[in-house]
C-alpha cells in the first residue's frame, strides 16, 4: 500500500470523491489527525496514511447521517487508540491492513436511539462481542455519563428481537461496518 | 472620483461556529478503555487454536486489492 508517502489532500479528494472543504473541515475540527504531515502554515501541505483515509471515509459516512462532529471525533479517537494497542503487541499491525486482509474480523460501530455508542466485534458469520454504551457528549467538557457497562457489554436481549440489534435499540439505530469501509477503499497496492 | 454607496454597509463580522467540543480527559480516558478491551479481543480471535502468535494480525499484503 502506497503508506512511504501518503496522499495528498488532492488524491484523497479523487480517491473518496468528496470535494477538498469537506476533508478540510474535518482536518481542522481535529476529527482526522494526518498521520504523516500536517499543513503548518505556506509551503507545507497535509499528508494522509492509509489510515486516515478510512477514518475520512467514517467520517463522511457519519456526517451524512448528521452526526455531531464530536461523536465522530470518539469513533476515530477510538479507533487510534485500538490500533495504538494491538501494535504493542503486534508493532507492523495496521487496521486497513488486517481489514482487508483474507480473512477479516468484523468489527462496526453502533449508535443506539441517536444516543449511546457502541462498537461490536467478531468473526464474520458469528455472533459479535459488544463494546462500550458511552453516552454521547453533551456539547460541552466534562461530559461523559457513561451509563452502559465500560469494556465488554452484554447484548441486551429484551429489545433486540423487537427491533433489531445486540445493542439494544429501541426505535432507531446505526450501525457501520469498518472491515466494509476499509475493503472498499480504493487503494492501489 | 470617490463613490459613496447608497447604503451603510453590513459589518462584516466574522461568524465562526463554535468550536465541537473537545472531548473532556475523562471522556478520552473511557474511550481508550474501550479501544484496549477491544485489542484484547482482536488479539484473542486473530490467535490460532493451538495457541501459536498468529500471522495475520497484520493482515497480508495482497489481500483486498481493488
Amino acid at each position: 500500500m502506497k503508506d512511504i508517502g501518503g496522499w495528498t489532500l488532492a488524491e484523497v479528494s479523487r480517491l473518496l470523491r468528496e470535494p477538498q472543504h469537506r476533508l478540510i473541515y474535518l482536518c481542522e475540527k481535529k476529527v482526522v489527525l494526518p498521520d504523516l504531515a500536517d499543513a503548518r502554515g505556506r509551503g507545507s501541505s497535509r499528508r494522509f496514511s492509509s489510515r486516515n483515509l478510512l477514518e475520512f471515509s467514517i467520517a463522511l459516512r457519519m456526517r451524512r447521517l448528521e452526526l455531531p462532529v464530536a461523536v465522530v471525533a470518539a469513533m476515530l479517537h477510538t479507533l487510534r487508540h485500538f490500533e495504538d494497542s494491538v501494535r504493542r503487541s503486534d508493532p507492523n499491525f495496521d487496521i486497513v491492513r488486517s481489514l482487508r486482509g483474507p480473512s477479516p474480523l468484523d468489527m462496526r460501530i453502533l449508535v443506539k436511539d441517536g444516543e449511546r455508542l457502541f462498537f461490536s466485534l467478531g468473526k464474520r458469520g458469528s455472533a459479535p462481542k459488544l463494546f462500550g454504551g458511552m453516552d454521547f457528549p453533551r456539547g460541552v467538557r466534562g461530559i461523559g455519563r457513561n451509563s452502559g457497562d465500560i469494556g465488554a457489554a452484554q447484548p441486551t436481549s429484551k429489545h433486540s428481537k423487537a427491533f433489531g440489534g445486540p445493542e439494544g435499540s429501541r426505535q432507531a439505530r446505526i450501525e457501520v461496518s469498518v472491515t466494509e469501509i476499509a475493503r472498499s477503499l480504493e487503494l492501489k497496492e | 472620483m470617490t463613490h459613496s454607496l447608497p447604503f451603510k454597509p453590513r459589518q462584516q463580522t466574522a461568524r465562526r461556529r463554535p468550536a465541537p467540543p473537545d472531548l473532556s480527559p475523562e471522556f478520552r480516558a473511557l474511550l481508550d478503555h474501550i479501544a484496549e478491551e477491544l485489542a484484547i479481543e482482536y488479539l484473542r480471535l486473530l490467535r490460532p487454536e493451538d495457541g501459536k502468535p498468529a500471522d495475520s494480525v497484520s493482515g497480508s499484503k495482497s489481500g483486498g486489492t481493488r
